[in-house]
């Protein structure tokens, strides 16, 4: 591997990294978010019932 | 919502910081008269690892709040903290492995900082492990404080070990007594370091959230299972 190639894999992987680990994070808020409101609703219809 | 807004703003500058030090990195600064460009990774190498050692004081003074206040958003901080902590620490393995190969001939070597380095990342991995196989809320968080604490003895080791141990790596690129390298050299340097900053600082508030998020909805659950 040259010089460039060294460098080049340094930053995709660290940069590539950082962006999949942001993707990730967001796709685990909007997960919870999601839940959270099935089980807000839930709760609602639940007291609802009541 | 303004606290969203303020996050994402904070997510943007981040991004924005990071595409200038890579430009500042790969172009504006000049090459190293002894590494040549192999150098560069430099600018990667050194913030990430300076952002690993600050999520894991983040984690350490949180997990201190916690056993002293008790206050479980303490908890989630250091949890997150030390999330974040892990992958940096990861990346920091990894870049000098690649910055090693050209400049030592060798991907790894069992050398202080290296290994001292290693073992902070089996310390928290390991944190991480605790938290996931304790199920208790309270035992969690006190044993995850308990590691927390202890685990960061080995950052001062880290940085002391280049100076206590003969070792291939390099002495610190910025001590008390000034920096070993040339102005423009130093400003992309300290730019990288806060660009990596930001990026842990916008992780981290995106990460509490998801924590936060998670006990409403355990708390939800918990409810719902004494009604039911």
């Amino acid at each position: 591997m040259t010089n460039v190639g060294y460098i080049i894999a340094a930053y995709v992987i660290t940069l590539g990294t950082l962006a999949l680990y942001g993707l990730q994070l967001w796709s685990r808020l909007r997960a919870m978010e999601r839940q959270l409101a099935t089980l807000a609703t839930d709760e609602g219809l639940y007291y609802g019932r009541r | 919502m303004i606290g969203r807004y303020l996050a994402n703003g904070l997510g943007m500058v981040a991004l924005l910081t990071v595409l200038v030090g890579l430009y500042l990195a790969l172009v504006y600064a000049p090459a190293d008269t002894l590494q040549g460009d192999v150098q560069r990774i430099m600018y990667i190498h050194v913030p990430t690892a300076w952002v690993a050692f600050f999520a894991f004081f983040v984690v350490f003074v949180s997990s201190l709040v916690y056993l002293w206040k008790r206050l479980p958003e303490a908890d989630r901080l250091a949890y997150a903290s030390a999330e974040i902590g892990v992958l940096f620490t990861g990346l920091t393995l990894i870049d000098g492995s690649i910055w090693g190969k050209p400049t030592w001939g060798i991907w790894w070597t069992w050398d202080a900082r290296l290994t001292t380095t290693a073992i902070l990342f089996v310390i928290y991995v390991g944190y991480l492990m605790l938290r996931s196989f304790v199920d208790e809320t309270d035992r969690r968080a006190r044993l995850a404080a308990l590691v927390g604490i202890v685990g960061f003895i080995d950052v001062p080791i880290i940085y002391m070990s280049v100076l206590w141990f003969r070792t291939l790596h390099q002495p610190p690129s910025i001590q008390r007594g000034g920096a070993s390298m040339p102005d423009t050299m130093l400003f992309t340097l300290l730019l990288n370091v806060g660009a990596y900053t930001l990026v842990y600082l916008f992780f981290l508030v995106k990460r509490v959230r998801l924590e936060s998020l998670n006990a409403i909805a355990e708390a939800l659950i918990a409810e719902k299972a004494v009604h039911d």
